[in-house]
């Protein structure tokens, strides 16, 4: 990975990991539209997984794996989608709709949170690009 | 932009909800319409809601794989095909030759029930909306 303050890693990664982040607000938002329709399965983005590789370090630009996948196989680089899977085990109603109104609202601000954590990161990245420029005179 | 499916995928949810309130208002306004005796008497009505494609959101346009990400619609306004309840009035100018009004099968308390679950999933789309668009405004402040 080239070392500049665009190409930097972080900004990368966080670029990476907003747009994830996004993709599943959409998809939260799908479930939450679909509350009432027979036979629609909440689905959700692989979200936590992608956390835990970047808190492990060595895994920039951020990788994806399989949910189903064991702890430490099935690693494969990060496809340009993230990774969208149906939800199982969570109880299903008569119409066949397994959508949970309080999980998909904790998720919906969870993302909203972490989002902004994330802004604010980069925030910060580019605060510091802008001191040095400025020669540490103001932010 | 991903982040404007969201809210559009949100407002599909609004406005199925928002017709579906519609129906509902409809039944209960005339839990006691009668016809003329002979004549097929109001019949209670419900939606069928479908998962739908996001309408016109560019990524759609261009075939990318939206395939996760559904919005809603409302495909069908069925008629409950329940018996209407029999009502001895004589007096009344829609009885038949019994002396019978027919009278549409609607129970105003299912109704109820029925609307408080519609406004609570049209509040739970609000607020999938206003997530949406705050996150939209904290990405322009990392530039500020």
């Amino acid at each position: 990975m080239k070392a500049g303050l665009i190409q930097d890693p972080m900004v990368e990664a966080m670029g990476n990991f907003m747009t994830r982040l996004s993709r599943r607000q959409q998809v939260v938002a799908s479930n939450i539209a679909n509350i009432d329709t027979p036979g629609y399965e909440t689905r959700d983005v692989s979200f936590h997984l992608t956390m835990q590789e970047i808190l492990s370090g060595d895994s920039l630009p951020l990788k994806t794996r399989k949910p189903e996948g064991g702890l430490l196989q099935g690693w494969t680089p990060i496809p340009s989608e993230p990774e969208v899977f149906e939800t199982s085990g969570l109880p299903m109603r008569a119409d066949r709709n397994n959508v949970d109104i309080d999980r998909e609202m904790l998720k919906l601000s969870e993302t909203s949170f972490t989002y902004a954590v994330a802004t604010q990161l980069l925030r910060g990245k580019f605060r510091t690009i802008s001191s040095a420029i400025q020669e540490g005179r103001s932010g | 932009m991903s982040l404007m499916t969201a809210i559009e995928v949100s407002a599909s949810g609004l406005t199925a909800q928002r017709r579906r309130l519609e129906v509902l208002i409809s039944n209960l306004v005339n839990a006691n319409t009668t016809r003329p005796a002979g004549t097929e008497p109001y019949r209670r009505k419900d939606v069928v809601f479908t998962a739908s494609e996001p309408q016109g959101s560019f990524e759609s346009a261009f075939g990318e794989a939206m395939g996760a990400v559904r919005g809603v619609e409302i495909t069908q306004v069925v008629a409950d095909r329940g018996e209407p309840a029999r009502r001895y009035e004589p007096g009344h100018p829609h009885a038949d030759k019994d002396g019978y009004v027919l009278y549409p099968n609607i129970n105003a308390m299912e109704e109820m029930v029925n609307i408080l679950s519609a406004t609570r999933s049209y509040e739970a789309n609000v607020q999938a909306t206003t997530a949406a668009k705050e996150m939209a405004v904290k990405t322009l402040d990392i530039a500020r």
